[in-house]
């Protein structure tokens, strides 16, 4: 019979599991990496979730867990492998249905211009990326919401002209 | 066609995870649980237990200097114990109530913390350690003649700093190629942080 923490813990990944994933791609270059990141996430979600008080909404709990994991892993990863971070171009993400080549082709623009990205700026991009309010912008990555918004301005900016290579493009 | 933010959050959130094998994962942790609890269970036996077995068979009733030599070698073992213990145990994971930039000080606090043990307190331990077996000898090898307790003493003395040396010194060298990058890369995103 499972005990109430694997419930809770199962309940949690289901409605978390794909924001957390896309975040791990946005800060692991291969895939495999990506998978190793999101295990560890989850790993330190289960050891930490009976020490959750409540605190705070448990959305911005996970996504703390997430993204300090992500933060030092992506320093582990930089030790390892000195090289500049780049997404290989056969990286296979995984594949929503109606999936195209010119998607495909998009997807992985995002993730280079994502993985351009100083490591702080790359947390407040795939926050931003998923609607997250500016409040808990702020909270989860500790600077102010007056800055938050300026780099918001910025990161919008970077990707969308990533995306539309053109001179001047929005 | 023009991609607007709104376009690249539609792109972004189309990525969707692949299957996972959550029961798996849940059943490994049990286990490893499991097995830590395990392992921290026999940690705090061994070494009360070493502790007892030494003045159990240590003559430390006749010899004053055999139970200082065996009080030196408690307090060293339960100082290491709650070194080794302090360091593990940090709150540094408790992402509920710690900011990012919390977060990043507190890793940093950590690994130097791991420099510190390995770097200072071991070569005290060591001394620690070859001050009290050397008072046990002392008395244990009164019956032999002046130079060969000399020779045991010395040898006994850097026997012990020898081998910790040449232990801290590997250890700290395989801190410099793990540790020290990632001490490196985590200051600066906590000085990106502070900007």
């Amino acid at each position: 019979m499972k005990s109430t923490k694997e419930l809770q813990f199962e309940a949690l990944y289901q409605s978390h599991k794909d924001k957390v994933y896309r975040l791990c791609l946005g800060f692991a270059r291969e895939k495999e990496l990506a998978n190793d990141l999101f295990q560890e996430i989850l790993i330190k979600i289960w050891r930490h979730l009976d020490s959750f008080k409540g605190e705070s909404d448990i959305s911005t709990w996970i996504y703390r867990i997430a993204y300090n994991t992500a933060l030092t892993f992506s320093a582990r990863e930089k030790k390892k492998e000195e090289k500049k971070t780049e997404i290989p171009a056969n990286l296979d993400l995984s594949e929503p249905e109606n999936y195209n080549s010119e998607q495909e082709i998009r997807i992985q623009m995002l993730y280079e211009a994502i993985n351009e990205l100083p490591e702080l700026d790359r947390v407040i991009a795939t926050l931003l990326l998923e609607n997250t309010a500016y409040k808990a912008i702020a909270e989860i990555s500790g600077i102010s919401e007056n800055y938050v918004s300026v780099k918001v301005n910025r990161i919008k900016a970077a990707l969308t002209q990533k995306l539309n290579p053109q001179p001047h493009a929005n | 066609m023009q991609t607007n933010f709104n376009d690249i959050q539609q792109l972004w959130q189309s990525q969707k995870t692949d299957d996972f094998d959550l029961r798996g994962l849940i059943d490994g942790l049990k286990k490893t649980e499991i097995k830590q609890r395990r392992e921290k269970i026999s940690i705090a036996i061994i070494t009360p237990a070493t502790l007892i077995f030494l003045f159990i068979f240590m003559p430390w009733q006749e010899s004053k200097a055999i139970l200082l030599s065996l009080l030196v070698i408690a307090v060293a073992m339960i100082w290491v114990a709650w070194l080794s213990f302090s360091s593990v145990v940090k709150p540094s994971d408790d992402s509920d109530s710690f900011s990012n930039r919390e977060y990043l000080k507190i890793q940093l606090e950590k690994l130097r913390q791991r420099y510190t043990i390995a770097g200072k307190h071991m070569y005290f331990y060591a001394v620690l350690l070859a001050v009290a077996l050397n008072i046990a000898y002392f008395v244990l090898l009164a019956p032999l003649s002046g130079g060969i307790r000399i020779a045991i003493h010395v040898g006994l003395t850097l026997m012990i700093l020898g081998f910790m040396h040449f232990s801290i010194r590997r250890r700290i060298r395989k801190y410099d190629k793990t540790l020290k990058p990632m001490m490196e890369q985590l200051e600066k995103l906590l000085l990106d942080a502070k900007n």
